[in-house]
């Protein structure tokens, strides 16, 4: 923890234009790392979400397209099917997720070979008494090779939240199929609470809903 | 190369191959013949027709194999297009090339399989949200499907912005001798020094139309008005069947105005001085030209298979300088010939035209 931090060669210098304590703060760090880890940031391409996400463009250093909202994988497979060689990454929230699941649920049925990066960040809201196990949905799609669900609590479980992100790029460079990671992140703003509060949140009430760890069997 | 029977559906396939498309994208369980006959095609040249689980996902997919620099295409109906709006104001706002077909059929709602081109509107009007156009093409025969299908991807490619080709249920199964100009080169192909995912050295590129400052949201509209401009100046296309003696000329586009030619031709057996004036471009609408030779002809009728939707660019491009009449068939109602014959007599005789080139006969 003593070590001083080092900016990601794809993550650019300045402040990220988050709220304080919001998960997609945490969550284009930890992409940002791992794609250098891999090196992999000059053969990535991300489609981030409609939603706060859309501010990646500006802080992210890596090619991106911009889909309308729910066309997330859609516009991901697209892009996989003309570039078979580069890396492809979809960035979508839970609510956006919904409003393209038909085409979600035929891209993890037939193995597209695409990353998922599900940033749900749902929230005690009236939906939550019965929240929709997205994850767990997209996995058991015959083509999904890699689903984990991961939370952002602390580092050690930020770090497990890296090793499944590099995990499921690494099932998409070997061709297996469909790879997904759910990060449980907090979003302190809408759910009205303070980020140490949401923090809490994301990894208790929601993790229990929604359990952290592999998604499926089907590990490559 | 020699001629080949085909459909018009057909025809746009065959075409959008050769212009180097390789992928299509169309809605899963879609009837439309054009579809059919590219997903054979397509995985005989190495490219790929890949289902979507709906309108708007085929647009999504067409979005992304824009962004990495393909030739693509989506065909559907205008149910496909009615959900495909979004779409095209995205592509219009990242100002990316893309080609989409509409096989137009009855509506509103479900409407019926029948010809129609009750979609003029739609296609014309953007639809999506936004100030943005696409090219909208109406060909009129299988052959002119083909040879708009192969300038529909230049000019996507040339204004960096998506292209309709608004065809008909009609054209998509009339068979006709078709000549194909040979496969483009890959190499041939303009480059797309926008696209993503080709170069390591090069700086990252991001294909986003998000500015959140009025004014750079306000200039980044104003590069598209000008290239609206210079579409309008340099793109319109029409054409004009005996015109030169016309008292009255039809103004008919797509399969109408191939059954309207038909009628112009029975009506001038029986004397009848009727032309026929036919855009080919529809964004952008000829206008000027046609507002030149309402200078001529001061009667106009349009026909078309809708309640009415072209009539409306006719009587802006014309600005009251004739008077502009309409024969529409909605619902999937196809005119004959011998219908639209009897509409431009009734018309012709009503604004006494007969007399009027008798007595200019007389005085020769």
């Amino acid at each position: 923890m003593n070590q001083p931090s080092i900016r990601p060669s794809c993550l650019k210098p300045g402040p990220l234009p988050y709220c304080t304590g919001c998960g997609h703060a945490i969550v284009h760090g930890l992409l940002a790392r791992i794609l250098a880890e891999l090196e992999l940031d000059r053969r990535s391409i991300l489609v981030p979400s409609s939603g706060c996400a859309q501010a990646a463009c500006e802080h992210l250093d890596l090619d991106m397209g911009q889909a309308p909202r729910g066309q997330a994988l859609a516009v991901a497979t697209g892009l996989k099917r003309v570039l078979p060689q580069q890396v492809v990454l979809a960035y979508q929230g839970e609510g956006e997720l919904i409003a393209g699941l038909d085409q979600a649920l035929l891209a993890a049925q037939a193995g597209e070979g695409l990353t998922l990066l599900l940033v749900n960040n749902q929230g005690p809201d009236a939906a939550w008494s019965a929240p929709l196990d997205l994850g767990r949905l997209l996995a058991g799609a015959a083509g999904c090779a890699f689903a984990e669900r991961v939370a952002l609590t602390d580092p050690e479980q930020a770090a497990r939240a890296g090793q499944a992100l590099a995990q499921a790029l690494r099932v998409q460079m070997q061709g297996a199929g469909f790879s997904l990671v759910e990060v449980l992140a907090p979003c302190p703003e809408r759910w009205h609470m303070s980020p140490a509060e949401a923090l809490a949140w994301s990894g208790g009430p929601m993790a229990r809903a929604l359990p952290l760890g592999p998604l499926s069997e089907a590990r490559p | 190369m020699s001629r080949q029977l085909m459909s018009g559906g057909q025809a746009l396939a065959e075409a959008a191959l050769r212009a180097g498309c390789c992928y299509c994208f169309a809605e899963a369980g879609s009837l439309n013949p054009a579809a059919a006959h590219l997903a054979a095609r397509l995985s005989q040249v190495g490219g790929a027709l890949l289902p979507a689980a709906n309108a708007q996902a085929a647009m999504g997919m067409l979005i992304g194999a824009a962004m990495a620099g393909a030739r693509a295409l989506t065909i559907s109906d205008g149910a496909g297009l009615s959900q495909m709006q979004q779409g095209l104001s995205w592509l219009a706002g990242l100002e990316l090339p893309a080609v989409a077909a509409n096989f137009s059929r009855g509506g509103p709602g479900p409407g019926n399989l029948h010809p129609a081109q009750s979609d003029y509107l739609q296609a014309t009007r953007g639809g999506g949200q936004g100030d943005y156009h696409s090219l909208v093409l109406a060909p009129w025969s299988c052959q002119e499907t083909a040879d708009l299908t192969l300038k529909a991807f230049a000019l996507a490619d040339a204004y960096r912005n998506p292209v309709l080709i608004l065809a008909d249920a009609l054209l998509a199964r009339l068979v006709e001798p078709v000549q194909l100009p040979p496969a483009l080169e890959p190499a041939a192909l303009p480059a797309k020094d926008w696209a993503l995912g080709q170069g390591l050295e090069r700086p990252r590129r991001c294909l986003a139309s998000r500015h959140l400052r009025p004014k750079l949201l306000e200039n980044h509209n104003y590069k598209l008005v000008r290239k609206y401009d210079a579409i309008t100046r340099d793109q319109t296309a029409w054409q004009a069947h005996f015109v030169e003696d016309a008292r009255l000329v039809v103004v008919a586009f797509g399969s109408a105005a191939r059954i309207a030619l038909g009628a112009v031709k029975r009506v001038r057996q029986r004397g009848l001085k009727v032309g026929l004036w036919r855009p080919i471009t529809l964004w952008p609408f000829p206008s000027q030209p046609l507002q030149e030779l309402s200078r001529v002809v001061r009667h106009l009728l349009v026909v078309e298979m809708n309640a009415g939707q072209m009539v409306q660019d006719v009587r802006l491009a014309v600005q009251g300088q004739a008077t502009v009449e309409l024969y529409g068939r909605p619902g999937g109602a196809v005119p004959t010939p011998d219908q639209a014959a009897h509409e431009i007599s009734h018309l012709y005789h009503q604004a006494h035209l007969q007399r009027a080139v008798r007595r200019r006969g007389g005085g020769v």
